[in-house]
């Protein structure tokens, strides 16, 4: 971008780890990507295995979960917008029922949480679909036996259906990993970092540093970082979750 | 295997030197003035003459006052006179076109002329060419906005940022008269509270920008009046944030905000959110740029009245902002086409005359425009031109610009403000972020 460049050896890295505000935008990134991709799957898990079922109700209930998946961040992020202010829909309904609400995309506490909510809302569809392919891709021998031997659904669950949805948990736990790692769309269009830092993520700083501020080598030092905390994440996470993953 | 191990250590430590580089002198005055961006050697010597054909790629952004239509039109009748020269829109994504212009810039893919950026952010890289003699004095007020002496952009108008409009219903409920001075708007501020109305607006949420339209007017008014040249001084280190004269303003502000004087809400709602709040009475003032004039004449919903920024001794300072559309590449293939399309969009009575219409330009000293004013247009118009003219507090142009990203931090430290942090401590962080930028942009 610049014609100039002056040769710093590491001094970036050396400044990236005094920075605070990178500091907090590391925190509230690995906020956003554990809570999001715990719930997430969680909420896909129970969705998968409520729709598992023939029948058009089921189809029908599989495209309302995977709908959200398919619309872009920046779209979701506006209807949200529009959905969380003070005066919003959910304030309204909240009133409806005798509920205070809150300041849903102001309040320094609860608007980390705002985000992450409208995130697992868009991302859930993801994981239904794949944990819904990996529960039909379980043999129907393995819960007749389970059966016959007077097995409950709970340890039917507990004993067949939880360890063989293993793939689908690394699929989904990695992906969702990456993904909220990168966030960006939400944050810009909710919050665009703020009230004044509290929403900041890695992304969103290099976007600022580099495009705002003009330091395209700070930014990359920061995009460098991103990268390695990335990769090594997902390396650990792969590792460990293959482990768990079996065959019956 | 070692040879596969080996080009991913290599593409690791790329990635990595990816980060040991800054900018030189990218607002380093000295760097950015002589030799500027008029060194380019297609700028003169190699440009084809007018006529000739050419093909531009021009960067627009669209709102709801400068639409699609509106640019397609002006290009078509820049196209209709001159049928050699081919225009291609590129449009932004969003209206911030400085940041989208960056992305293009480090992409390759710079267009040929630029609409509304700011200047200041592309001197360092060398990007834009400064305008050749033969336009700049084709254009009144183009010498207003030179860069040591070079002209960047071509303005078109003049917007005051920012006045205050009020509600008159909401201040007849309360007993209100338009204040002069600093004392008489608090009393204001008192009487419409005491009517159980929310005296203030502001905003943020995705548009941080909107949550400072009073504090940027509060320190223009009182910094600005006073040191003309504050950004000037302040980049060479004579003056801070933190110094009493900065400080004082930002406190007025501050006992605002703590007075629970704006509504409770603004930093949940957007820019959009905000205008749309004041059209339906949910705030009695909304200090604003004077493009809110556009908005206030295509509703009939409320009737508007406006004030300067009251200050403490009830002189008028008008925080002036003078800005246009066209800059153009340094890089062009078509400098003279591209400077031609440049000035004739900023000359073209129709174009100009439709940007006066819908995003409230004033008019420039020696500028006709061929328009009959609204009322509250016409008085902001009037009141441009009464008392002392100062720079608007963070949208400042040319040389008077503040140092890259510092307009998105200070609006940053004033939403800090807003949650409870002290004034002291955001200031002296301002202070702070200051020379950092400037140390690593050195």
């Amino acid at each position: 971008m610049y014609p100039d460049f002056n040769w710093i050896g590491i001094d970036n890295y050396k400044d990236l780890a005094k920075d605070g505000e990178f500091g907090h935008a590391i925190y509230v990134t690995c906020l956003i990507a554990i809570i999001v991709t715990l719930v997430s799957n969680g909420l896909g898990l129970l969705s998968a295995l409520l729709v598992n079922f023939k029948g058009w109700i089921y189809n029908a209930s599989r495209t309302v979960f995977f709908t959200p998946q398919v619309l872009s961040p920046i779209i979701v992020g506006f209807i949200w917008s529009i959905i969380l202010t003070d005066d919003g829909v959910l304030n309204k309904l909240l009133g409806y029922i005798g509920l205070d609400g809150t300041s849903w995309l102001a309040n320094t506490s609860i608007v980390v949480y705002s985000i992450i909510a409208v995130i697992v809302w868009q991302s859930m569809g993801f994981c239904t679909v794949v944990f819904l392919a990996t529960l039909q891709s379980i043999p129907s021998d393995l819960y007749e036996a389970a059966k016959i031997d007077g097995c409950n659904q709970w340890q039917k669950f507990k004993h067949i259906t939880f360890p063989l949805l293993a793939p689908g948990i690394t699929i989904n736990t990695v992906m969702l990993l990456i993904s909220s790692f990168k966030v960006f769309d939400q944050v810009v269009v909710l919050t665009n970092g703020g009230p004044g830092t509290t929403t900041e993520t890695i992304s969103l700083k290099i976007i600022n540093m580099g495009f705002n501020e003009n330091q395209m080598g700070y930014a990359s030092s920061m995009a460098v970082v991103l990268f390695l905390l990335i990769g090594v994440i997902s390396v650990v996470v792969v590792t460990l979750l293959k482990r768990r993953e079996v065959e019956y | 295997m070692k040879r596969f191990m080996s080009l991913c250590l290599a593409l690791m430590l790329t990635a990595a030197l990816a980060g040991c580089g800054n900018s030189s002198s990218s607002n380093d005055p000295s760097n950015t003035s002589a030799k500027g961006q008029t060194d380019s050697p297609k700028a003169t010597s190699e440009a084809p003459v007018s006529e000739e054909p050419a093909e531009l790629n021009v960067l627009v952004f669209e709102t709801p006052n400068l639409t699609a239509q509106y640019w397609d039109d002006a290009i078509k009748r820049f196209t209709d006179k001159h049928p050699n020269i081919k225009v291609n829109k590129i449009v932004s994504p969003d209206v911030d076109r400085t940041k989208y212009a960056k992305q293009l810039l480090a992409t390759g893919q710079f267009p040929d002329v630029l609409m509304s950026v700011n200047v200041q952010e592309f001197l360092a890289s060398k990007s834009l060419m400064a305008f050749e003699d033969k336009y700049v004095s084709q254009v009144p007020g183009a010498d207003t906005v030179a860069i040591d002496g070079k002209v960047y952009l071509l303005p078109w108008g003049a917007q005051t940022i920012s006045y205050i409009y009020y509600n008159k219903k909401m201040f007849d409920k309360a007993g209100a008269t338009e204040p002069k001075t600093w004392a008489e708007f608090v009393d204001v501020v008192d009487k419409l509270k005491a009517s159980g109305q929310t005296p203030l607006l502001y905003g943020g949420a995705k548009d941080p920008w909107s949550t400072t339209f009073l504090l940027d007017g509060i320190i223009s008014t009182d910094v600005y009046s006073k040191v003309p040249d504050w950004v000037a001084k302040r980049k060479k280190g004579e003056v801070k944030f933190s110094d009493p004269l900065f400080k004082n303003a930002v406190l007025k502000w501050k006992s605002l905000v703590e007075s629970k004087a704006f509504n409770e809400d603004g930093l949940a709602i957007g820019y959009s959110q905000l205008q749309d709040a004041f059209l339906k009475g949910k705030g009695a003032m909304y200090p604003m740029g004077s493009w809110f004039v556009a908005a206030a004449n295509a509703q009939t919903d409320i009737e508007i009245g406006v004030f300067p920024i009251p200050t403490d001794d009830g002189s008028i300072v008008t925080p002036y902002a003078v800005g246009g559309p066209a800059s153009v590449s340094a890089t062009t293939k078509y400098p003279e086409a591209a400077q031609m399309f440049a000035t004739e969009f900023v000359t073209d009575p129709a174009t100009v005359v439709e940007a006066v219409k819908s995003d409230a330009l004033i008019p420039l000293e020696g500028q006709t425009v061929d328009y009959v004013y609204p009322p509250l247009f016409q008085k902001v118009v009037e009141m441009s031109k009464q008392g002392t003219k100062v720079n608007a507090f963070g949208w400042e142009n040319g040389d008077a610009a503040m140092l890259p990203g510092m307009v998105d931090e200070f609006n940053k430290a004033a939403q800090n403000m807003i949650l409870g942090k002290s004034v002291d401590s955001e200031l002296a962080a301002l202070d702070a972020k200051w020379d950092e930028v400037s140390k690593r942009t050195k």
